[in-house]
């Protein structure tokens, strides 16, 4: 259980500057976990070494006791890992509606890819519609991706990748450049979401309200290195965190 | 539906144009075997599409695969070794593991340096074409074959040669609409507009890069066999880097966004060839001019003027 997603003593150097620095850390099961940290601590970094989006210099990552240090973004992504990224990752140049399809297809061809008649049985139109209402992104369907607001391209990229059904799901700063209504918009979607279904989210954020409100634990990174880890109280009491992220408030 | 209605409307509409160009092209001052090259180089590009505008990936190194069938089916056919019915497919197939096998090498390389290794490879069939003698002719090329009967059908005259092309224009066209169509050409296209989307929605990439350079050269391929036929002769041209160049251009003239749209560059290619080169031997010149125009002013091509959503 508390060993769902780990990993040790991670370091990923680029060059001589070592941008993660001997990071462990362990995700129980169906636990919302915040990454926070200063700009530059390494929150991304660490969640590029998670999702395999680059190898780690050393160290091991296990999902479920297995080893995927090495593995390939796609095949993390066949075991039920999902992510969204800082920059929206989505096709800005097809249709919202198409951007969702080609989702929902690229999460049922993996199930389905050599059935093509089980495959072909599937409902993806249908499918798409729903995750469209389900995320309030339906009277943009036929307008071209790239064309959406900023706020509304976060929408759709967590969209994406709700599409997938991910058993880990790993969101980089999915509130930032949102206005305080998207934020709240978003983040009553992440709970009602997890409340139906409950899955392991890795969340970074910057929003302390949005963390307060969502994370069961919260992990702090300060220049590459995991400084505390805890509760949101914990947090907010630990003297180093105070002084590495909030500038010595008080 | 592995086609729409109106995928069915359309190939049939350019079916239905070509079955009557023989009657039409010597009216207009040019010849049977003129509409044959448009079919011809109109496989070579509508296929090379499903790479260029279908994966987003460039390549400057199917003339490889081109000229290799070319080479392949002429060997095959001398001296009556194998039927054509046999010969064909089995170039085809050899222009399939090639590219099988130099895609394997290669597709892990992005952008420029793929390209570049494609002009490589392509270059090294070219040397390889041009100076084994004994086997290729070298710099002459492979004379002393001659298309005959296929299946029973004499494919000798002009006429008869056109329409054993269009069949396989025509099955080329289907079949690459249904493929962009479905599940796979999707992916395809998903990977094409953006590459970091795709893999982390779990889409091994690679693969899919692998298949389309595979598919696509699988059609020059045929594409080379057909056109060995059409000449009776294969030379080293066919092999380089500037006949890869040639199908680039003909879907970007024609609009690479488009199905139809390598079809309209080749067949803009052949017929000004034509026309341009009874005047003049230079007739890279104003080609390359056209070219030049449509990067800068109609970067979606001609049909990228017309096209709201068709081929899409």
């Amino acid at each position: 259980m508390n060993r769902h997603l780990v990993c040790n003593n991670l370091v990923k150097a680029f060059g001589g500057f070592r941008a993660v620095n001997d990071v462990s850390l362990a995700v129980p099961k169906d636990e919302i976990r915040a990454i926070i940290g200063p700009n530059g601590a390494g929150k991304s970094t660490l969640f590029n070494l998670l999702t395999g989006f680059f190898p780690p210099t050393s160290g091991r990552i296990l999902y479920k006791d297995k080893d995927i240090t090495n593995e390939p973004a796609y095949r993390r992504v066949k075991r039920g890992f999902s992510r969204s990224f800082q920059t929206p990752k989505i096709f800005p140049e097809l249709s919202v509606r198409q951007n969702v399809y080609l989702a929902v297809q690229a999460y049922y061809s993996r199930s389905f890819e050599w059935n093509i008649f089980k495959f072909r049985s599937l409902d993806l139109p249908g499918k798409t519609e729903d995750l469209l209402r389900m995320f309030d992104l339906a009277r943009h369907g036929g307008q071209l991706a790239g064309s959406l607001s900023h706020g509304d391209q976060r929408i759709l990229e967590i969209c994406m990748v709700m599409a997938l059904e991910p058993a880990v799901l790993l969101l980089d700063e999915p509130t930032s450049g949102m206005s305080e209504v998207e934020t709240n918009k978003t983040i009553d979607l992440l709970m009602k979401i997890y409340e139906e279904d409950p899955i392991t989210m890795v969340i970074i954020e910057h929003d302390m309200r949005v963390v307060r409100r969502i994370s069961h634990h919260i992990t702090v990174l300060h220049q590459g290195a995991l400084i505390a880890e805890g509760t949101y109280a914990d947090i907010e009491a630990d003297d180093t965190v105070r002084k590495a992220y909030f500038g010595e408030v008080r | 539906m592995i086609w729409s209605k109106k995928d069915i409307l359309w190939i049939g509409a350019v079916g239905g144009l070509f079955a009557v160009l023989p009657l039409l092209l010597p009216k207009i001052g040019s010849s049977i075997p003129v509409g044959t090259e448009i079919m011809i180089w109109g496989i070579f590009a509508t296929g090379f599409n499903i790479l260029l505008g279908g994966t987003g990936i460039l390549s400057f190194g199917h003339a490889a695969f081109f000229g290799l069938a070319g080479y392949a089916t002429g060997l095959l056919i001398l001296k009556d070794r194998l039927p054509l019915a046999l010969a064909i497919p089995a170039a085809v197939l050899g222009a399939f593991l090639a590219a099988a096998l130099i895609g394997a090498l290669i597709i892990r390389k992005r952008g420029i340096y793929f390209a570049m290794l494609t002009i490589a490879f392509g270059q090294m069939f070219y040397f390889i074409a041009s100076q084994w003698n004994s086997l290729t002719g070298g710099l002459d090329g492979l004379t002393g074959f001659k298309r005959t009967v296929f299946l029973g059908f004499d494919i000798k005259p002009e006429v008869n040669f056109f329409y054993f092309v269009f069949g396989f224009f025509l099955l080329t066209l289907l079949f690459v609409r249904a493929l962009l169509n479905s599940s796979i050409g999707k992916t395809l296209v998903a990977i094409r507009e953006n590459v970091h989307r795709a893999e982390f929605l779990g889409i091994d990439v690679k693969k899919y890069q692998h298949f389309a350079f595979v598919a696509s050269a699988t059609f020059s391929g045929l594409a080379g066999a057909l056109y060995a036929l059409l000449l009776n002769f294969a030379f080293p041209e066919l092999l380089h880097w500037k006949t890869s160049g040639d199908a680039v251009l003909m879907s970007v003239i024609g609009g690479m966004r488009a199905f139809f749209g390598p079809l309209v560059g080749a067949g803009i290619f052949v017929f000004l060839r034509d026309i341009i080169s009874t005047y003049t031997i230079h007739w890279a010149l104003p080609l390359g001019a056209i070219f030049v125009v449509f990067v800068l002013f109609f970067q979606k091509g001609i049909l990228g003027i017309f096209e709201r959503g068709n081929g899409r």
